[in-house]
């Protein structure tokens, strides 16, 4: 769901109100009722993709089942168990892999065989990639790998862990939520309604949306008028550019995991926390506590501890550091530019650990060093996640440190640098009471007017400067 | 649950009459503009020229009002607007016809804001949502975004991206535009800033609402005994006529001007006369409108 349209406005107050009409005693009814409102709105996007949802969904249910059937009656053998968790991913992933994957496997490989002077390839795939595919289908993955390392029980009743896959405020773009926190709420006895959720809930839905409309469809304005274009514009303006695509990506994504979160907590649902502050972390391996931190844990979990994580030689571990996040990078999209982008950020931690710079023990000053040299390096690598090609990356980049170019900023009109800046200023300001003075802000949020102010601010801030209108959530698209 | 209706309520009563109020005094600074972009909005549904230019920042910074006026002896009013097209200009000229009609348009076409499908009409909305109470111009937004109608509820929506310039053009106007509404460009192009134009050559799908806007404001510019001309002014990289396919076929059934500079020899890739890529500067502007009289004159305009 697409909390920034207008449909989400009309839609939300009706699954609200209808969902707090049943009685808390009939759980199963609002599970149900949640179940066919996730279900309906999937299919609202692309009725025939529901049966991918489905599949994901059957698959790893049964999954889970075999697994603890397996281990009750027969005492499966480890490498049959294996053999099992293989295929199940296989299969879980079949569908990621050929909506997403296939044109740029297929491309590749063309690529690489006309190099050796052999011109073969497979048709293309013009369909579009169902929404959410890689959120669901890692979240599906992850309750099966769960069950596989018997961390959890496998869920029986086959409704709560269809709830639990397409959870509709986190399938679009997460949280990818992991299901020892969200099965377990699903089936316990929920009050009827939670006063406090309910509010926070709605707090973050208004932060959320003004993070979404203010300010990062207000600095896609300029990125999507720079980039494309980017042999137009100077060093400085290109710099520019990729340090507002640096605030849009967080401010798009980070905003969007609130309001999923958001709405989750209006229905008193807990869901997994997705951002902190990201753009204060004093490495690059601080950063990836701080932003997706349902994918980092995921990809931890999953992956690089599976790998042997850091209870290894020093090699191996760099090496495991390596492949998680060249996983990361695949995951984004199909495109050599993530690739890099991955490979970017797992070389960069590598660097890190090998000279023991992952946290920070240099007081005020050093600590702001350490930050500012983390958010250039972060704002480099995006460079390549928004770039269609390496060589557009590249050109962008090479642009940037072009120092023959002249000093000039390409400013769009006064009243748009205006909103631009009232944006990162607000977004700022937020950001480091929270970091850094968290309890004069618990304070100031016991303080009933300001409380109240702030609503109304952000609430006319959103409808007189806010960017209406624009597109999708950029992780929408992953 | 009772409790949070009850604050959700106030709260929602609260953001209604700072919005009301908002809007009050928006509407108030609007219409006391000294001058600005506001200014010129406000210029523009009020016109009482003989000839009005309509387009983009194309037709703003191109057409000298100056030349037009001294030597067809008709007043005029540059009526451009940045990044704009037929969905702003047929909502401005609803807003002025049953006041005042001019006896000439020119309606300086970028097929990009004009004919062809492009990102999101709705960027198009934003100089006329503060005239959302006007019941002619109520059809573009549910035209172009049905759920418009429900967003123009708030007042302070109305105003939306516009709020700063309102206040800025109302105690002190910052930018400043001519009399005539023209803003002409200074300096030469640089060739090396100049991009691989390859893009153009592929031909993008038309805006079956521009089309239809189009056509209707030719056909209720006639039905007023008023003329329209569409001109394409100079592009330094030139613009293949396919682009103006559509537009030709309605000039043709409706009888109307259609005059193409797009490919002039004397402009395409002259920089003296070019800003950038695409803006004529402030001698190419002066050139192409003494150019473009000379035409009109020659009988190409049935002078009224």
């Amino acid at each position: 769901m697409i909390y920034n349209s207008f449909a989400f406005l009309v839609c939300f107050p009706f699954i609200f109100m209808l969902y707090y009409l049943i009685p808390a005693r009939f759980q199963n009814g609002r599970n149900i009722f949640l179940l066919t409102v996730s279900y309906l709105l999937y299919a609202n996007w692309n009725p025939a993709y529901v049966l991918i949802l489905l599949g994901v969904t059957l698959v790893t249910y049964w999954g889970g089942r075999i697994f603890e059937w397996k281990d009750d009656s027969e005492g499966i053998q480890v490498r049959q168990r294996k053999k099992l968790i293989w295929l199940f991913a296989l299969l879980v992933l079949l569908p990621l892999l050929v909506f997403k994957y296939y044109n740029f496997i297929n491309e590749s490989i063309f690529d690489l065989l006309s190099a050796i002077g052999l011109r073969f390839q497979l048709p293309g795939l013009n369909w579009a990639i169902p929404m959410g595919i890689s959120f669901f289908t890692f979240q599906a993955l992850g309750y099966l790998f769960d069950v596989y390392y018997k961390r959890i029980s496998a869920e029986k009743d086959f409704l709560t862990y269809a709830l639990f896959i397409s959870f509709f405020p986190s399938i679009v773009a997460g949280p990818i939520n992991k299901a020892s926190l969200v099965i377990p709420q699903l089936k316990a006895m929920r009050p009827y309604f939670d006063y406090g959720k309910a509010l926070e809930g709605l707090r973050m839905l208004l932060w959320g949306m003004f993070m979404k409309v203010v300010v990062a469809d207000r600095m896609g304005l300029y990125v999507d008028t720079v980039f494309p274009n980017y042999m137009n514009y100077t060093g400085l303006t290109c710099f520019a550019a990729s340090i507002f695509y640096t605030i849009q990506i967080y401010a798009d994504f980070a905003g969007y995991s609130l309001m999923a979160i958001g709405v989750g907590k209006t229905l008193g649902f807990e869901l997994t926390e997705n951002f902190r502050r990201p753009y204060f972390a004093v490495s690059v391996t601080d950063f990836w506590r701080r932003w997706h931190i349902s994918l980092s844990t995921w990809l931890k979990d999953y992956v690089y501890i599976p790998m042997g994580g850091s209870r290894c030689s020093k090699l191996r571990n760099y090496w495991n550091i390596f492949i998680t996040f060249l996983v990361s990078g695949i995951w984004h999209g199909a495109n050599w530019t993530f690739i890099v982008w991955g490979i970017w950020h797992g070389l960069f931690q590598i660097i890190e650990k090998a000279l023991g710079q992952q946290k920070c023990e240099y007081g005020a000053f050093g600590k702001t060093v350490k930050i500012i040299i983390t958010f250039l390096l972060v704002n480099f690598a995006w460079i390549f996640f928004r770039m269609p090609t390496l060589s557009d990356a590249c050109g962008v980049i090479g642009r940037i440190l072009d120092f023959s170019l002249p000093m000039t900023f390409f400013s769009d009109s006064m009243t748009t640098m205006f909103f631009m800046i009232f944006g990162i200023v607000a977004l700022l300001f937020k950001d480091v009471m929270d970091e850094f003075f968290p309890a004069q802000t618990n304070r100031l949020k016991d303080i009933g007017i300001l409380r109240w102010g702030a609503y109304v601010f952000i609430l006319s801030s959103i409808l007189l400067t806010g960017v209406f209108g624009a597109d999708q959530f950029i992780y929408a698209n992953f | 649950m009772k409790r949070f209706i009850i604050k959700l309520l106030a709260f929602l009563l609260l953001i209604f009459i700072i919005d009301r109020g908002v809007g009050l005094g928006m509407k108030y600074m609007q219409e006391h503009a000294k001058g600005g972009y506001i200014g010129h909005h406000n210029k523009i549904i009020n016109s009482d020229e003989d000839i009005l230019i309509f387009g983009s920042s194309r037709a703003i910074h191109h057409y000298n009002p100056q030349i037009i006026k001294d030597s067809l002896g008709m007043s005029c009013y540059n009526c451009g607007q940045d990044g704009n097209g037929i969905i702003l200009f047929y909502g401005w000229w609803q807003l002025m016809k049953d006041r005042h009609v001019p006896k000439i348009v020119i309606y300086d076409v970028n097929p990009g804001f004009d004919l062809f499908i492009g990102e999101n009409n709705q960027k198009y909305l934003g100089w006329l949502r503060s005239e959302y109470d006007n019941k002619d111009i109520e059809q573009i937004f549910e035209d172009v975004d049905y759920t418009e109608k429900y967003k123009m509820q708030s007042m302070m929506y109305r105003y939306n991206s516009k709020f700063l310039q309102n206040i800025v053009d109302f105690i002190h106007p910052i930018f400043k535009i001519k009399s005539d509404g023209f803003l002409p460009l200074k300096g030469e192009l640089d060739e090396m800033k100049i991009k691989n134009n390859k893009g153009e050559a592929k031909q993008p799908k038309m805006d079956s609402l521009k089309i239809e806007l189009i056509e209707k404001l030719v056909v209720d510019i006639k039905k007023h005994n008023a003329q329209i001309i569409f001109v394409a002014s100079p592009v330094w990289y030139g613009k293949e006529d396919v682009q103006f396919e559509a537009l030709g076929t309605i000039c043709k059934e409706n009888g109307v001007l259609f005059l193409n500079y797009s490919n002039d020899s004397k402009y395409v890739r002259n920089n003296r006369y070019f800003k950038d890529g695409s803006h004529l500067n402030a001698r190419g502007a002066d050139e192409f409108t003494k150019d473009l009289i000379k035409d009109l004159l020659k009988g190409k305009l049935c002078q009224n």
